[in-house]
């Protein structure tokens, strides 16, 4: 049983930790606060998120026009 | 990722090819110091990077990597010629892949096309060069500065790119800002324009409804219910008179006349006041470079504060503080910032109060030179266009003050300029006199038709800028939101990041030092842009690592705060780690538990070690962490020809070539020494007793009975064990170990005389080779009784409250339960 216990919290570091990068965890966490935020939705803090891990953070604009888009979902 | 074959030639020290058969295995080369051992670590780290770290950071200034990364001997028109090649293995693909880079093109890695996307994915985390570990490395973690060190670890971790991201973010958050304040500002003006031209006292859509209605009333027009730019000329007719080109609507026209002159003489006061704060706060701001620095600083501040705890010691920097005054300092900061806050602020409303009137000012000029220019008024209408022009750019850089706005005191002369020039009443009456002149009276049913035109333009301005301001409100609120959640977020990530680290550190260090230091503890966490890192001394409290701990402590820290990380860093992807020379601080005894924690915990790992310590590569080998074939012992090294090695280390090798030479002595010597080593370590890994000598000189005969006493007493408490518990087979298979072990036991001691160190050494020499191979024999016999067939680790016994508990290898394959089944002797 403990044996089994520890293979599991191995394979639940290894998934966490391991194979999926630091921030990709940020982004998980950021996305889904973002998402519950008052004006915000899930569609704009998913794109929002997209922009982020293409590495097109630096593209202001980009970020600006998403941030001015109308909330459909809100 | 692991490595099966390496070959390199004409890179830094090494001149001809060199090739080296890992097998996917751990690897070690050793050799004293100059002997070219670096330049294998440099190989590698050119081959998976396309860099070699050694020849960047502080001092590199002068050195290129095509200049001196090539042997010095290279042909600068042949470095192509300086090449390494690997043969290496990715989980998940069945062949390994053969990969090569040179010097004439280091950034290209050469590798077959159809493994593109799998080596992509391996060469992503792999060129980040966290898999080498020197000395240079493990000073980083463990004596730097908090925020040195964050910055360290966050490179390791490749967390850079989560602090771009977050200061992107703050950035839109400063433009929302702006903008929101532009488009408030621009729906003032809008608000003031429709006010004066219907007469409102104060701007509501529901006044300016009923004015228009009143308006539609003089043309026979039925009330409007709602207020539309589109419909105010609705079911109403044209008066008779038709609008021309040359006419201008004289109300409207003095309205604006008036309206300036009122903002020029009411609040012109106000505004050189409001100005004159401006200044004289930004100048505050800018001189004070503390304040300035602390208004950045503040949530760091705040945090720091929140951090201190019992040791009074800096977050940050880990500086010691007398009880009570860092706490004491960094609220006076934080006051500071507070103000510096508060500050802002103030120069914000400030540079928005004015902004506001001067907007307005602008917006009733345009509307004044545009009659001008129907009025024919040019020189007026000039004057007027440099008086927009002045407010314009005064409005621009009000609208970023603390960058923008200039706070020299000639700036202020100029101001009232900008603000009205001096002889503008006079231009304004000669306006409206030129319309007297030229404008017919209009009949009243003209002026509602004309002001509902113009209210039809004003209104679809005031809808859109009203439209404008709701979304850069949203948009602001969202940008504001943003970072916040960001910053949340990766704070829970980092934390439990750092905490997982911490416990792998904490585990490593504990098995590292079980002797000394099995209670150890230690603190990992972030604060603000730092990193603190603080280890328990003795249960005497946290302090940081250099603070109390040996250096060969620090040393154990470095490398295990190291293999904590290394977990995270590769993201299961590079299972290489080069240890280039990181144990010289660590004693031997600590040395042979780095053995045990690299074979239990990094099993899956390959690890290429570098040590200038033969003594420390004989332990690798004892302990079965590298095998005999993947050892070099790296002996001279020559420009010319680079470094001479020999691959063989193991001295029952050494010794039958000695025997093979007829060179008894020789042998002896070495299978002497190398016993004595042997069961020094033997001896301590079954918990042996040894009669204690002042000197500390304790010799093989010293060793051995403990040994073998230890041993048999082991044996034969893993029977009773096995018999209690009803495991035949065991005991069955004990049984007839005792019986070999007994022979092994005794024939070496028969042949012990031939090396005791009493028989003097020249009587070697009298020896022939059937005399003395029998002894090596039996030597070798009682050699491979304390190790492990499989692994070739040697057997130690396991404690638990000091009562030992198994008989065991490494790997598992020996493996006696000592504890007898408690039930079974007392039924």
């Amino acid at each position: 049983m403990e044996n089994l216990k520890r293979l599991f919290v191995e394979q639940e570091k290894n998934n966490t930790i391991c194979n999926k990068s630091i921030l990709d965890q940020i982004l998980d966490n950021f996305t889904d606060s973002l998402s519950k935020s008052p004006n915000f939705n899930l569609e704009i803090a998913q794109s929002l998120r997209a922009i982020i891990a293409k590495g097109e953070y630096g593209d202001k604009e980009k970020i600006i026009k998403l941030f001015k888009k109308e909330n459909t979902q809100a | 990722m692991k490595i099966t074959s390496l070959e390199i030639q004409n890179l830094r020290g090494i001149k001809e090819k060199l090739s080296f058969s890992l097998d996917e295995e751990n690897f070690l080369i050793y050799g004293p110091n100059g002997t070219g051992k670096s330049a294998i670590v440099d190989a590698i780290d050119f081959l998976l990077t396309g860099k070699i770290s050694r020849l960047t950071g502080k001092g590199a200034k002068d050195i290129s990597l095509k200049r001196h990364g090539p042997h010095i001997d290279t042909d600068a028109k042949a470095l192509s010629s300086a090449i390494v090649k690997a043969r290496i293995k990715i989980p998940g693909v069945t062949e390994t892949i053969e990969i090569e880079r040179n010097m004439s093109n280091p950034n290209n890695l050469i590798y077959p096309e159809d493994k593109k996307n799998v080596l992509e994915n391996v060469f992503s985390i792999a060129k980040r060069g966290h898999f080498v570990l020197s000395r240079r490395e493990i000073l980083k973690f463990v004596a730097a500065e908090s925020g040195k060190r964050a910055e360290e670890v966050q490179v390791i971790l490749n967390l850079e790119t989560v602090e771009e991201i977050r200061k992107a973010l703050v950035k839109i958050e400063t433009d929302a800002k702006k903008d929101d304040q532009s488009a408030l500002n621009q729906l003032t003006v809008s608000k003031s324009a429709i006010s004066t031209a219907l007469s409102l006292q104060v701007f509501s859509e529901v006044g300016v409804l009923n004015k228009t209605n009143e308006l539609r009333a003089i043309l026979s027009g039925e009330p409007l219910s709602k207020l539309s730019h589109e419909n105010l000329k609705e079911n109403i007719k044209p008066p008779s008179v038709s609008e021309g080109n040359n006419i201008i609507n004289i109300d409207l026209l003095k309205k604006n006349l008036e309206k300036v002159k009122e903002i020029i003489s009411s609040q012109g006061e106000v505004i050189f006041s409001d100005e004159g704060k401006l200044r004289k706060t930004l100048r505050r701001l800018r001189e004070d470079k503390i304040l300035r620095r602390d208004l950045s600083n503040r949530r760091l501040i705040q945090l720091g504060i929140s951090l201190i705890d019992e040791s009074e010691a800096c977050p940050l920097c880990l500086i010691e503080w007398k009880p009570g005054e860092l706490k004491k300092f960094l609220s006076a900061r934080l006051l500071k910032a507070e103000e510096a806050a508060k500050i802002e602020d103030e120069i914000r409303q400030l540079s928005t109060n004015v902004n506001s009137e001067i907007s307005k000012l602008k917006d009733h000029l345009e509307r004044i030179k545009n009659s001008s220019q129907i009025l024919k008024q040019d020189k007026i209408v000039i004057r007027i266009n440099e008086w927009t022009n002045l407010l314009d750019q005064w409005s621009k850089k009000l609208a970023d003050p603390i960058e923008e706005y200039e706070i020299e005191e000639e700036i202020q002369k100029n101001i009232k300029y900008f603000y009205a020039y001096s002889n503008y009443l006079e231009d304004l009456g000669l306006i409206e006199k030129a319309a007297n002149e030229t404008s017919p009276e209009l009949s009243p049913e003209q002026k509602a038709w004309d002001s509902l035109t113009r209210m039809s333009s004003d209104l679809k301005r005031y809808f859109e800028l009203k439209q404008e301001k709701e979304n850069t409100e949203l948009f602001y609120k969202r940008a504001t939101t943003a970072p916040r959640e960001y910053e949340k977020a990766r704070d829970k990530v980092l934390l439990s990041l750092y905490d997982s680290v911490k416990g792998d550190f904490i585990k490593y260090y504990k098995e590292l030092h079980r002797t000394d230091e099995s209670q150890f503890n230690a603190k990992l966490e972030p604060s603000g842009a730092g990193l603190d890192f603080e280890v328990d001394f003795y249960g005497r409290g946290y302090h940081p690592p250099i603070a109390l701990h040996s250096e060969g402590h620090q040393d154990s820290m470095g490398l295990c705060l190291y293999l904590a990380l290394s977990e995270r860093l590769s993201e299961g992807k590079i299972s290489l780690t080069i240890l280039d020379d990181v144990v010289m601080s660590i004693d031997n005894d600590h040395r042979k538990e780095l053995c045990r924690l690299l074979k239990s915990h990094f099993s899956d790992k390959q690890f290429f070690i570098t040590t200038h310590d033969h003594t420390w590569a004989r332990q690798l080998k004892t302990d079965g962490v590298v095998s005999k074939k993947n050892m070099v012992e790296f002996k001279s090294w020559s420009v010319e020809s680079g470094p001479s090695f020999v691959e063989d280390f193991d001295f029952w090798d050494g010794i039958q070539a000695d025997i093979s030479n007829n060179d008894i002595p020789s042998a002896a010597a070495k299978l002497r020494r190398n016993s004595e080593y042997f069961f020094e370590r033997a001896c301590d890994s079954l918990l042996g007793k040894v009669i204690y000598k002042g000197d500390g000189r304790w010799e093989l005969g010293d060793y051995l009975p403990g040994t073998i006493e230890a041993y048999k007493k082991y044996l034969n408490k893993a029977k009773i064990a096995a018999k209690s518990w009803g495991n035949e087979k065991t005991l069955q298979g004990l049984e007839e170990l005792e019986s070999v072990a007994s022979a092994i036991i005794k024939r070496s001691q028969m042949e012990q005389w031939g090396i005791n160190e009493n028989v003097h050494y020249s009587k070697w020499g009298d020896f022939s080779k059937n005399d003395f191979i029998p002894i090596v024999e039996a030597f070798k016999d009682l050699h491979d009784l304390f190790k492990c067939s499989k692994c070739q680790g040697l057997l130690f016994v396991t404690l638990k409250d000091k009562e030992p508990q198994d008989l065991r290898c490494l790997c598992g394959q020996v493996n006696y339960n000592l504890l007898k089944n408690l039930q079974a002797s007392s039924s």
